[in-house]
């Protein structure tokens, strides 16, 4: 038997000092100021870059309709006409869908049953806009030709196609945002109105509907904002005609006519011809600005509404006609409402005649709505199989493993697998521990009011048309920093790209950890940091996981930062060196064949590269989803 | 089956008084195919509060929740058995729920209120359901709040948020909502399980005075509560891992000379 040590006691706990600034603390500000940073610096960079216009032109640059770049004319009113029609086309569909379907999916579909659809609207979400522009180009775009002969137009690219393709974009946002909005609403609010009699559509209508209305406007001003800076799906079926304004602007035949609009000039080659004027340039950012600006307030507003809509609504107190009335009306008919309850009627079943026509319109409302759900679930399906259809027979082993060859008409696209992994993987590099910065920030460090604030940095960073990523990384790394076209600066785009993604991952991750944990290790004398590294961390590595792998999803598939920072067409292989090191890319490959190439040997390979580009991003979001999902519905009951 | 001590002596069967307004006959319910109740015979009088006691996890809100069909809600929530409400079956497709949740009552555990007014929280059921003409609507409204003892306190602010007022009085406005609708039978689930002392009281008290106009059902935890309400219990006991009704009889006789071994031991550990 060994002797027990007597316990000693130090006589005084250390000197507790007020702040500590462990590692954890300095890495999360850090990471925390680097987000912010590059927001702010955006916003600053296009503010600054636009002003010689600005001076040139004055208001004329917002009111005029005049864009010719040789006679140094630069009035920009059709593409404002054109991003605010295509968007308002793509709201005014996808809004009435989106809802109709998340109210299907929330309030009527059994729990298992909405997994699926909720994993089938995310798949949807994550199919790359470039590959949405092919399907706009090759089948949309001849069905809007079709269905408006009488109009006699002069091609399907109209401002009407790009809206209807917008709407299926931002369709998943809608409804997922929407249903979020829905789930937000307490079950047992639900239950009680059924305890009272109301009928299932009876509890939607008049108890969920209402507490989630600020949520589905939040929805639908967030889907907006996304709906407005569209670059590469627009671009490709728009038709791109500049100083179009139409006569009559609220007639159909005016979003039956080509356009501009500002994410599409943006895509376009004069980026790169402006850049050695400055007042040419300083036109192009004006319009990046523009699209910051709008897209950013529409997503800000959007984003307070949710944060707002979250939180429980209080009841606004509004008088009712007629009240000190009715107090004394009320006594007489008091002896009235107050006799033996009416005997019981023979039968349960006798319905009058009002329930049942109200019962009918119920019925058909919900037909309407699980309509809406088929639809999108629909259109998911239906894409993958068209794409897998045309572009099944590409598929070989030679199409992995041989390089571009022939424009594009022959080979294969190996290297441009390699620099998309090349690309994305730089994205996880940077982005990681940026999201990770942040999310220790909002979950652990923050308080309520700044945790929203920097909420909506997030949201405001996932708002951000990614175009203007490109046109930021123009300026600052291919220009400023001399690196010419280079992987370095297209992966940390695209990892700034991907950050609200992973960020908000981890964040609910965090939110869905027990209390306890925290607390006994707390309890057990840890520090911040401690527990931070011992519990947090590990605890919340599925969230680190399944927001990297959606993120990287997203990032495989984006062109728009890319094409001016990071990618070329053909003759690059494995990049050396940082400057001047281009890579060949997916997005890109099929956004350039899709532009203008009617060759039917390119056409196999531009489907073929589409149905490999979306083999990598639904594999990846396919392993991520579930999981994803089931921490979402936590997060969100939390 | 569950041990009985003895055999019951007194309490006059219930059955030779009045029809019963609600019946329950070899009722049993699972969910997602594990047996909650089974064998549950109730036959439960008008014009009384009839109590539902038991251990917890013994499927006395289940029981609760199949008489108003409440129970469709809950997802592979399977029903066999009869419920009989004035001699009608209610589980057979000839009823439809929504019609019979109109006409029996519940309160739950925790009030809930929705974000609305006071008053219109007390109209939401019979607005929505169009049972009181439009102009009808304020004197309903009082009748409601006067028969659920709240009208005095909320008469002056009627039009302020239902969210503003104490958890006994949204417990009450709750009761009001039902009463709003005429019902026959109320539920109430442990309805006071939320409530202070004296909000528990006026509950009470509401309910010996209900009870002249409505039948009641009332689940508790709370055996001097039962004793000081209820008419008549049911005791609702695990046998097996499955709820069932191992004693039914009359207050006093349930509480101070049990028959079934499951009773007593329940009400041994009972406070």
């Amino acid at each position: 038997m060994t002797a027990i040590a007597p316990l000693s006691l130090s006589p005084t706990f250390a000197p507790s000092r007020r702040k500590r600034w462990s590692f954890t603390f300095a890495f999360s500000v850090i990471g925390t100021a680097v987000a912010i940073g590059f927001v702010i610096a955006m916003v600053a960079l296009f503010a600054w870059q636009t002003v010689p216009v600005l001076q040139h032109s004055g208001s004329g640059y917002l009111t005029a309709n005049n864009w010719h770049y040789r006679h140094e004319l630069f009035g920009a009113l059709s593409m404002i006409y054109g991003t605010v029609a295509v968007s308002v086309v793509a709201v005014a569909i996808a809004a009435p869908v989106g809802i109709g379907a998340a109210i299907f999916t929330s309030e009527f579909l059994p729990p298992r049953v909405r997994v699926v659809v909720k994993i089938i609207i995310e798949l949807l979400a994550g199919i790359p806009s470039v590959v949405y522009g092919l399907i706009g180009i090759l089948y949309l775009r001849n069905f809007v030709y079709d269905s408006f002969e009488t109009f006699d137009l002069l091609s399907g690219d109209t401002l009407l196609t790009a809206g209807i393709l917008l709407a299926v974009m931002i369709l998943p946002t809608v409804m997922t945002l929407s249903d979020d909005a829905l789930r937000g609403v307490p079950a047992l609010q639900r239950q009680a109105a059924r305890g009272l009699g109301l009928s299932r559509f009876g509890a939607m209508l008049h108890i969920a509907l209402p507490q989630a209305r600020v949520g589905l406007l939040a929805a639908v001003l967030l889907a907006l904002g996304r709906a407005l800076g569209e670059a590469i799906a627009v671009f490709l079926v728009v038709g791109r005609q500049d100083n179009h304004m139409p006569a009559n602007v609220f007639s159909l035949r005016a979003l039956l006519e080509p356009g501009q609009t500002l994410t599409s000039k943006l895509g376009g080659a004069e980026v790169n011809i402006a850049y050695g004027d400055p007042l040419h340039w300083a036109a192009i950012v004006g319009l990046g600005l523009m699209l910051l600006l709008i897209a950013g307030l529409v997503t800000i507003v959007g984003a307070w509404l949710e944060t707002r809509g979250s939180s429980p609504s209080m009841y606004s107190g509004r008088g009712i006609k007629g009240e000190g009335r009715s107090a004394n009306d009320s006594t007489l008919q008091l002896t009235a409402l107050h006799k033996e309850p009416s005997p019981p009627t023979p039968s349960l079943s006798t319905r009058r005649g009002r329930i049942r026509r109200h019962r009918f319109i119920e019925g058909s409302t919900v037909t309407a709505f699980a309509f809406c759900t088929t639809i999108a679930c629909g259109l998911m399906l239906v894409l993958i199989a068209a794409i897998f259809y045309r572009g099944g027979s590409a598929l070989s082993w030679r199409f992995f493993t041989e390089q571009i060859r022939l424009v594009g008409a022959d080979g294969g696209i190996f290297f441009n697998i390699v620099g998309t992994l090349i690309l994305i993987f730089t994205a996880l590099v940077v982005c990681t521990p940026i999201a990770m910065a942040l999310a220790l920030m909002q979950g652990v460090y923050f308080r309520k009011r700044a945790a929203q604030r920097l909420g909506i940095v997030l949201y405001l960073l996932n708002g951000t048309p990614s175009i203007l990523f490109g046109l930021f990384g123009l300026i600052v790394f291919v220009k400023f920093f001399g690196w010419g076209k280079s992987w370095l600066s297209g992966g940390i785009l695209l990892g700034i790209m991907m950050l609200p993604t992973v960020t908000v991952a981890l964040i609910e991750r965090i939110k869905v950890l027990p209390r306890k944990y925290i607390e006994a290790s707390r309890g057990l004398g840890l520090s911040t940091s401690q527990t931070i590294w011992s519990v947090i961390v590990p605890q919340s590595r599925s969230g680190l996981v399944t927001g990297s792998l959606l993120g990287l999803a997203r990032a495989a598939g984006e062109t728009a930062p890319i094409m001016f920072t990071a990618t070329i067409f053909a003759g690059a292989m494995f990049p050396h060196g940082i400057t001047e090191s281009p890579v060949l890319s997916l997005p890109y490959h099929i956004f350039v064949l899709a532009q203008d190439s009617f060759d039917p040997r390119v056409a196999e390979k531009l489907w073929g590269t589409a149905a490999a580009l979306l083999l990598i991003v639904l594999l990846l979001s396919l392993i991520a989803l579930p999981m994803r999902l089931r921490t979402h519905e936590e997060a969100a009951g939390a | 089956m569950l041990e009985i001590v003895r055999e019951p002596s007194c309490c006059a069967t219930p059955e030779t008084i009045t029809p019963a307004v609600l019946e329950t006959r070899d009722l049993g319910v699972s969910i997602g195919g594990r047996a909650i109740l089974r064998n549950v015979n109730l036959s439960i009088r008008p014009r009384q509060v009839f109590g539902i006691i038991g251990p917890s996890g013994a499927g006395k809100s289940t029981l609760l929740k199949c008489i108003n069909r409440l129970i469709d809600l809950t997802p592979h929530a399977q029903v066999t058995g009869e419920v009989l409400f004035n001699q009608q079956s209610i589980l057979s497709q000839s009823i439809h729920p929504d019609d019979l949740r109109a006409r029996i009552g519940m309160l739950f555990q925790q009030p809930v209120v929705f974000p609305k007014s006071t008053y219109h929280n007390v109209i939401f059921g019979v607005k929505r359901l169009g049972l009181v003409a439009r102009k009808d609507l304020p004197a309903a409204a009082e009748a409601a709040l006067r028969e659920a003892a709240l009208w005095d306190e909320v008469k002056d602010r009627l039009h302020e948020s239902a969210l503003k007022l104490s958890v006994g009085q949204q417990q009450r406005l709750c009761l009001a909502r039902s009463l709003a609708m005429q019902p026959e039978v109320i539920l109430m689930d442990e309805p006071t399980s939320a409530l202070d002392p004296r909000s528990t009281e006026a509950i009470e008290q509401l309910m010996t005075r209900l009870k002249e106009r409505h039948t009641i059902v009332l689940v508790t935890h709370n055996i001097p509560q039962a004793r000081r309400v209820c008419d008549w219990l049911a005791c609702v006991c695990m046998n097996d891992g499955v709820g069932e009704v191992a004693e039914t009889a009359c207050c006093d006789q349930m509480l101070d000379n049990p028959c079934c071994q499951a009773v007593v031991e329940y009400l041994k550990a009972a406070p």
